[in-house]
Formats: C-alpha cells, sequence, structure tokens
C-alpha cells in the first residue's frame, strides 16, 4: 500500500520546486474553472427560470387526464370522479398543489365579432396557486370569488373581439354528446403574459360555470399538479403512473405536453457539452505546457530514476499524479470562487434589465439567478480531471519511454 | 577457484555519428570477480561509460555476449532489466545523483521502497547507511543543501543500502576536490573491504587509479591492459 503513497508526495514537492510556475498554472486554471462554473450555474438558473415560467404559465408540473386526451382534446374523454384522484395524490411526497380544470375549444362571440378561443374552467381560488395565469392581469381583476359567470380573457383576444372589462362575451363549443352548448360570461379582467398563444386565444371561466354549460356534472378534463421542485416532476409522475395505473388516465409531464419543451431540454444539452469541452480546452492548455516544461528540465532525474530501476509504469504514474494534482490545487480554487460568486449572485440576482431588448423572449425575467447545481458541478470536476488525465498523458508517456543511458547525457 | 560476477565476451558497440562510424567499444572480453575493486581507466573518449553502460544493464552491444551473476543481460526485456537493476545494481554518478525533491533519508529509503521494504524498516536502514558513509545528521538534508561530495555519500549510502551484487561508478570523484575525492575513494574501499560489494569504477582521476586493485585501462573501445595490483 505504501509504495502508492511516493508519487502524490514526489509530485507535490515537485510541483512546488517551481512555486512561481506552479502558482500561475493554478491561477489560470482556477480563473478559468471559476468562470465556466459560475457560467454553467447562470446557464442553469436561466433554463430553470425559462421552465418555471414556461411550465407555470399554464400547463403546470404534471396533468392527469382520462387516456387519450391530450392526443384528441375530445370533451368525451373526461374524468367522471376528479374527487377521489384528488384524495388519492394530494398527500404524496413532492406535490405541491393540486388543481381541477376543463380545457375545451370553443368559440367566442361578442356583439360585433367571433373568434376562436381555448377555454379553461378553472378553480379561482386554487388555480392562483398553480399557475401564474392570475399574475398576469393587465386590467380588471382575477375571477372574483362567487361571481360565477366572470371571465378572464387575453388581451390580444379582447382586442379582436372588440370588447373590455364589464361587456358580455358567449362561449360556445361542443358538449360530449356532440350537440352545441353556449352560455354567457362577463369580462372581469384581461391577462397579458406576453406568450402569443395565451394572450390571443385563451379565456378563462369558474369550472363550475364551465361543468354546467357543458354539462358535465362533477367531470374535468384536466388535474393538474405542482411539484415542490423541478427534479421531483420525473420521478413524481412516475410514482403517480404507478399508483393510478389500471384506471384508464394519462400521466403526463409538462415536457410531455409541450413539444417546444424538448428543444429547450436539446438546447441546455448542447450548451453543457460546450461547457464541459471548453473546461477540457483550458485544463489542456494550462497545464500540457506546463507539465511538458517541468519534464524537459527533469530528464536526468527521469534518467537516474530509471537506472535505479523505477520501471516506466512507475514513471507513469508519477507524472500523471503531478499533473492531477496541479489540476486539483486549481480547480478547487475555481470552485470555491465560481461556486461563490453562483451562490452570491443566486441570492441577489443578475439584474439584466439594461439589456432589455434581448430579453422581450417570452418567458425571461430580467433578472437571472445563478444556480449552482451539484449535477453541473460533478461533470465539470469530471471535464477537468479528464482533461488532467490527458494533459498528464502526453509528458507521462514521453517520460516513460525515455531510454535511462540517453536521458542520463542530457 | 574464485566466484565470476561479470563474464562479457566480445561486446561491440558502434554509434553513428554523421557520416563517420565510431567504435566505441571494439570487442571487448573481461571477467570480473565477485569481491573485486576495478577501475576502468583510459582517455576520454575510449569507451570506459559505454562499457559500464553494458554491465549496468543501461544499454546493449551489438553484439556479443554478456552474464552478470549468472544471468544473461542481453536476453532480458527492458522491464526485466529495470527490475534486474533494482535488485542486483548499484550506481554512482558524476553529479545529479540523487532524486532533488527528496532528502538524503528518502533518497537512500527510495530505493529500499520500490524493492518493497516497509517504512519502518527502510527508514532505519538508510540512516544507518548515511551513517556508514559519515552523514549521521544529514538525513533531512535535501540535495540542494549539501555539498557535492556529500551529495557522492548519500549515492554511495543508496547504492550499497540495496545490497547490490555489483556498484558502477562513473567519473565518481569528477565534480570533486581532491580531498573529497580522496575521502570518497576511501570510503568505497572500506565498503569493499567491509561488505565484499564489488565495485567497477570508471575514471582518469589518479586517486582513484592509484586505489584500483585491478586496473583495466581501454583504448579506442578495446581493452589494453589488465593489472591486478
Ligand atoms: N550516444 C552516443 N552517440 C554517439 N556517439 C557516442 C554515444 N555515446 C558514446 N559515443 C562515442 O563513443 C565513444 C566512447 O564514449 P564513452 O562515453 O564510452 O567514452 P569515455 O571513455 O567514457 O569518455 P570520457 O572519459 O570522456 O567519459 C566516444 O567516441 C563517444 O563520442
Ligand atoms: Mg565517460
Amino acid at each position: 500500500m505504501d509504495h502508492l503513497m511516493v508519487y502524490p508526495v514526489l509530485g507535490w514537492r515537485n510541483l512546488w520546486q517551481h512555486p512561481m510556475r506552479t502558482l500561475l498554472t493554478t491561477a489560470a486554471l482556477a480563473v478559468g474553472i471559476a468562470a465556466l462554473t459560475f457560467l454553467s450555474a447562470m446557464d442553469d438558473g436561466w433554463l430553470q427560470q425559462i421552465k418555471t415560467n414556461f411550465a407555470l404559465t399554464v400547463t403546470g408540473h404534471i396533468q392527469i387526464h382520462a387516456e387519450g386526451f391530450e392526443d384528441s382534446q375530445k370533451l368525451a374523454l373526461n374524468m367522471k370522479d376528479p374527487d377521489r384522484i384528488m384524495t388519492d395524490i394530494s398527500n404524496m411526497a413532492a406535490v405541491q398543489g393540486v388543481t381541477r380544470r376543463i380545457r375545451v375549444s370553443g368559440l367566442a362571440s361578442s356583439a360585433g365579432a367571433n373568434a376562436g378561443a381555448l377555454v379553461y374552467g378553472v378553480e379561482p381560488v386554487a388555480e392562483q396557486q398553480m399557475s401564474r395565469l392570475a399574475t398576469f392581469i393587465s386590467s380588471g381583476s382575477w375571477l372574483p370569488e362567487g361571481d360565477v359567470r366572470a371571465a378572464v380573457l387575453g388581451d390580444g383576444l379582447a382586442n379582436k373581439l372588440n370588447i373590455g372589462i364589464g361587456d358580455k362575451l358567449v362561449l360556445m363549443a361542443a358538449v360530449p354528446g356532440g350537440d352545441i352548448a353556449s352560455e354567457v360570461f362577463r369580462v372581469r379582467g384581461l391577462v397579458h403574459s406576453g406568450v402569443m398563444e395565451v394572450d390571443d386565444l385563451i379565456v378563462i371561466v369558474p369550472l363550475g360555470m364551465a361543468q354546467k354549460w357543458l354539462g358535465m356534472g362533477n367531470a374535468v378534463t384536466d388535474i393538474v399538479i405542482r411539484a415542490t421542485s423541478f427534479d421531483a416532476v420525473t420521478p413524481l409522475a412516475e410514482r403517480l403512473r404507478e399508483r393510478l395505473h389500471d384506471r384508464h388516465l394519462e400521466v403526463l409531464r409538462w415536457i410531455d405536453i409541450d413539444p417546444m419543451a424538448e428543444q429547450w431540454a436539446d438546447f441546455a444539452d448542447a450548451y453543457t457539452w460546450i461547457v464541459l469541452a471548453v473546461v477540457i480546452v483550458v485544463v489542456l492548455a494550462e497545464v500540457l505546457n506546463t507539465m511538458l516544461m517541468s519534464m524537459h528540465e527533469r530528464m536526468h532525474e527521469f534518467g537516474l530514476m530509471g537506472a535505479l530501476g523505477v520501471t516506466s509504469r512507475q514513471m507513469f504514474a508519477m507524472m500523471v499524479w503531478e499533473t492531477m494534482l496541479l489540476v486539483l490545487i486549481g480547480g478547487a480554487a475555481g470552485f470555491l470562487l465560481g461556486g461563490g460568486l453562483a451562490l452570491w449572485y443566486g441570492e441577489q440576482g443578475i439584474d439584466l434589465s439594461r439589456f432589455a431588448i434581448a430579453f422581450s423572449f417570452m418567458y425571461m425575467d430580467p433578472v437571472i439567478h445563478p444556480l449552482l447545481r451539484p449535477e453541473s458541478v460533478f461533470r465539470i470536476l469530471g471535464a477537468a480531471l479528464f482533461g488532467a488525465m490527458i494533459a498528464g498523458l502526453i509528458p507521462a508517456w514521453k517520460a516513460s519511454r525515455l531510454e535511462p543511458v540517453m536521458a542520463l547525457r542530457e | 577457484m574464485a566466484d565470476i560476477l561479470i563474464q562479457a565476451a566480445a561486446l561491440h558497440k558502434s554509434y553513428a555519428s554523421g557520416d563517420a562510424v565510431v567504435k566505441a567499444l571494439d570487442g571487448v572480453d573481461l571477467v570480473v570477480e565477485r569481491g573485486a575493486f576495478v577501475v576502468l581507466s583510459g582517455r576520454s573518449g575510449s569507451g570506459k561509460t559505454t562499457l559500464l553502460n553494458m554491465f549496468g544493464a543501461l544499454d546493449r552491444p551489438d553484439c556479443g555476449t554478456l552474464t552478470l551473476a549468472g544471468q544473461d543481460l542481453l536476453a532480458m526485456s527492458a522491464a526485466e532489466r529495470a527490475r534486474f537493476r533494482l535488485r542486483h545494481l548499484g550506481f554512482v554518478f558524476q553529479a545529479y545523483n540523487l532524486i532533488r525533491v527528496l532528502n538524503a533519508r528518502e533518497n537512500v529509503a527510495y530505493v529500499l521502497q520500490l524493492q518493497g521494504m516497509d517504512k519502518k524498516q527502510r527508514f532505519a536502514s538508510a540512516d544507518r547507511w548515511l551513517a556508514a558513509v559519515g552523514l549521521a545528521g544529514f538525513e533531512q538534508r535535501r540535495p540542494d543543501q549539501m555539498s557535492g561530495g556529500q551529495q557522492q555519500r548519500v549515492a554511495v549510502a543508496r547504492a550499497l543500502a540495496a545490497a547490490p551484487d555489483l556498484i558502477l561508478a562513473d567519473e565518481p570523484t569528477a565534480n570533486l576536490d581532491s580531498h573529497n575525492g580522496e575521502s570518497l575513494i576511501a570510503l568505497m574501499e572500506r565498503l569493499n573491504r567491509e561488505e565484499g560489494t564489488t565495485f567497477v569504477i570508471a575514471s582518469h582521476d589518479p586517486t582513484v587509479i592509484a586505489a584500483a586493485r585491478t586496473l583495466v585501462t581501454m583504448q579506442d573501445g578495446r581493452i589494453e591492459a589488465v593489472n591486478h595490483l
């Protein structure tokens, strides 16, 4: 066992033979790793924000429907007894909130105009804890409690219909049996989310009235779940599927419901790989040169060690160790710096509203909170060590191939 | 009949230098007995280092035969030669004999560690050998904190601690003043007598030549004379 210890010790001492060089190399490494750690945290924070904004604008984290509803959007595919499902799942771990909705496409009409609409029947109070819809009110108010005919609609749709607060609105849709039913509502509020599909299309009405209008009794189309965190979504969906299997229900995550989310995930992946590649390049650039210099200075010593009976493999191990140590020192300093900055700014937020034009992009807030995710940190660490391996292998390989006689002549 | 340690026959080694071919060894036959104290002398370029490197399993001849401690050196792979050096040979070079980041004790103990000795034992052994070469109290010194003579003594201690069959020294006194040179060679002589370790030393230093019990004179890659003194 103890013969293994000699290489870290030799490596460590050799590094400090040239304190200035080692410090410069580790400082450069630290700055590089710090910047990349911070960038990665920015990216994670930004993505988290987009995902949150996206998922919680309307969709929620997880939705339960009658089997086939998402594909067909047919009202006939509904859940007759949502209360039972709700009680079954509401006290599951990682469930923060559950609400019910009816989702139906229909026609909205005012005194002078018609337009296609996506109607949501929601629980006025519970919905405020679920989606961000209530926060987008641009004039008037959210569905007032007890006001059964209240409607909130997207400001774009209101424009098309040429109506405002207090005006009458008629909604028409096909009921489960196939007939067309209509109902009268009164506009109480307008929402502006910045998302076109929402602002130009959405009408929000109380669930009870929607059920009555569509003749659905107690039935709903969506049970919407908010999880305690994003990372909890996928495992929670798994557990829900287990618990609800055999009941002809579908359990869909937000990313299953909106295909756009998939693209974001891909984008995030690509970005991660780029960061990791840059980490490796930074490590290589900083370390390879230092190690080659260190090796060339020690040709004679390698020859001497070879003459003493140190094998190529041992020589190889020594150089790899030395490189690893160098990268660990620089990497640790970099992580502390970058991680510290990420945590600090995670609290403070970075206000980018000065660059507001670039952020008119719909799901972004102008203040970014960097997020230090353990996975990202470990990935960067892994990439740094991988880079160190490569940077170490080249001089190590050269050192291990030296002929002792040749090296001794240097 | 004395025990034979090195048996070399018809060793040839040529180097191409530019267009010319230099015959560094041009048919060397030599027998060295166990316990001998051999000095290889001869002008610069006569092939002393080349021959020493052959004995040290550091280099291979173009042709010829060479056995050491009963083993055919020329049949060994590079890894086998490394292991052979570790078990059977000790080296003292002209200078820079030590690993600069290790102190005197660690330099001596390093070889013992490679041989697989445990830590307590090898440190004790290192200290004993440092004392034997007159360096008690210098255990913690790094090479750059010791004089050239002291560094050479550490190298001798290291070579002896490994209990080798043969110690090879190439110009061990070349970087030392005459006083240090004399005391180093006296040390080697004493250890040869007391421990029975075989020494082959390449040198043109008169002090070293004067200490030889077998003096091998080389010229142009050949052995010109072998004198038992
Ligand atoms: N690697 C090599 N490449 C080319 N020529 C070499 C090489 N090694 C040795 N020689 C030549 O072989 C001859 C013998 O060299 P060697 O080093 O054995 O001499 P030496 O007796 O040790 O000399 P010195 O007393 O100067 O150390 C010399 O002419 C030398 O130039
Ligand atoms: Mg020589």
